[in-house]
């Protein structure tokens, strides 16, 4: 018999073997410390820092694909950019920037991309991709405790042959980098407990500190970075810069971090 | 008569003693200069002033929609703002209303008639205007009067040359273009700028004396209503009246 490059295993095994890597995994993060929705660049950023603290953090994105706008720049062009001194989060992680006018940086879309998600994996973040975030988990004086989910082709199926209820995961914090969507501060909204200004017209000089600055607990239990502090707060929006995106998102790990030690 | 100036801004410092200067000069009056974090005497009045910002900041430049739900951390950022002088507020704010503000956190100073009050700030000011959209302002005359330095360098537009290369999207030839004419335009930590200032402060002492806007139309009077930046480098840079007006002074 001919020698096999590849080990024998039976079509059962590899079932098993998903089956049973998804469900333990799934298993353990029904309770996280923080469940951030949203893997675009603020989100990975967050997810990793709250990880490289060993905090138990799992990400929710509703495409299959991890990195939301970060693959490309704007206009379909897959160069991004950023203004100072936001390249050094992509130089830290070994992704060639080149200075386009000062403090104007480029670099290559899929690289820096596939670097971010990269660093999250190994950082310890988890992901429940292809979920659809649908609701938020309110407790006590309307903290926000988790997230309701569901599978996102369940949203593009008609609704008589996919009457599939949701379920929900618990975690102390949740962090909403839905971009512009906020869709997570909206589901607050709904019940009247906060009202967003809704994003402005493009100004991306102004928009970016802002978004930075404005990065923070809006309700409890629930943090705010990337382009959805713009809809929160009623900031400019950005435009293809990604720098705000990238120090948002580490500014609202530190939040999270400082909540999770005053929570014990 | 006297001339109180406030500033809220440490960077041009240097410069402050020379508007004092000038404003003596041209008022023959008692020029007094504070720095506005004066005004905010105890924690309570920070606390309630950044707040009033706050509900004053525009959301959207082609509404009309001033702040109302306002959340901490919008509070937060402008009396961090306001307690540190070298961060400039990145907001917008309405300048009507920013105006009114004052008059209402301080009666007695900024509604007094007898005595020329001019805030020069940093913020980005902005008045709602008759094509239903926000515009930025250099200065807005009144009780008191405001002199904005980012308004000044910002809501004037460059040469139309400037804003047609803009939009062939052409990067290398703005740059260019933007090198090889720097006497076309203001920008940030330009010398010129406490020029500029100075043909500003005139028009508020001639808005104090008149008791009404007043501007003129020879373009190289300070009192000319300069709206682009070639016409204020040509009429406020060079902070000199024209005869008429040189005349009513005296």
């Amino acid at each position: 018999m001919a020698e096999k490059i590849f080990s024998q295993v039976g079509e059962a095994e590899v079932t098993k073997a998903i089956v049973k890597g998804f469900l333990e995994q799934f298993y353990s993060y029904a309770n996280s410390d923080v469940i951030i929705v949203g893997a675009g660049p603020s989100g990975l950023i967050a997810g990793r820092e709250l990880a490289k603290q060993s905090v138990k953090v799992l990400i929710v994105e509703r495409n299959n694909y991890l990195g939301g706008g970060f693959w490309i720049g704007g206009y379909l062009m897959n160069k991004v950019t950023l203004r100072s001194p936001a390249e050094k989060e992509l130089q830290k992680l070994g992704v060639p920037c080149e200075e386009h006018v000062k403090g104007l940086w480029v670099a290559d879309g899929p690289h820096a991309c596939s670097k971010l998600i990269a660093s999250a994996c190994d950082a310890g973040v988890k992901f429940a991709n292809m979920t659809m975030f649908d609701d938020i988990v309110l407790r006590e004086e309307n903290r926000v405790a988790g997230v309701v989910i569901n599978w996102t082709p369940i949203s593009a199926l008609p609704r008589e042959i996919t009457c599939v209820d949701p379920i929900a995961l618990e975690s102390k914090l949740v962090i909403d980098c839905t971009g512009h969507d906020a869709c997570v501060v909206k589901k607050l909204q709904d019940r009247g407990l906060i009202k967003m200004k809704g994003f402005g017209a493009m100004w991306v000089e102004m928009s970016e500190d802002l978004v930075v600055e404005y990065t923070s607990e809006v309700h409890p239990g629930l943090i705010v970075a990337g382009m959805s502090v713009s809809t929160v707060f009623g900031l400019p929006r950005m435009g293809p810069t990604f720098g705000a995106m990238l120090l948002s998102g580490e500014k609202a790990a530190h939040i999270a971090l400082e909540k999770l030690k005053a929570m014990g | 008569m006297s001339i109180h100036l406030y500033t809220d801004y440490p960077f041009h410092n240097k410069d402050i003693a020379q508007y004092c200067t000038f404003l003596q000069e041209i008022s023959v009056s008692i020029v007094e200069h504070f720095h506005f974090s004066e005004l905010l005497t105890s924690p309570e009045k920070i606390a309630s002033f950044a707040q009033s910002l706050a509900s004053i900041r525009i959301l959207s430049i082609d509404k009309k929609d001033l702040n109302t739900h306002l959340f901490p951390v919008e509070i937060e950022y402008e009396k961090k703002c306001l307690l540190n002088s070298s961060k400039a507020s990145q907001s917008l704010y309405d300048g009507f209303e920013f105006q009114l503000l004052l008059r209402t956190e301080w009666p007695a100073l900024f509604l007094k008639k007898e005595r020329l009050n001019i805030i020069l700030t940093e913020r980005k000011l902005l008045t709602f205007e008759e094509d239903n959209r926000y515009h930025l302002r250099s200065i807005i005359l009144g009780f008191p009067c405001i002199i904005s330095i980012t308004g000044i360098i910002e809501a004037p537009p460059k040469p139309k040359e400037y804003s047609l290369i803009t939009r062939t999207g052409l990067t290398k030839e703005l740059q260019n273009w933007l090198e090889q004419n720097k006497e076309k335009y203001l920008d940030y930590n330009d010398d010129r700028v406490p020029q500029v200032i100075k043909g500003y402060l005139l028009q508020s002492y001639f808005f104090w004396l008149k008791g009404a806007v007043q501007f003129c139309n020879n373009k190289r009077c300070a009192l000319y209503n300069s709206h682009w930046q070639e016409e204020v480098l040509s009429a406020q840079y060079y902070h000199t009246l024209c005869d008429k007006h040189q005349a009513f002074i005296r």
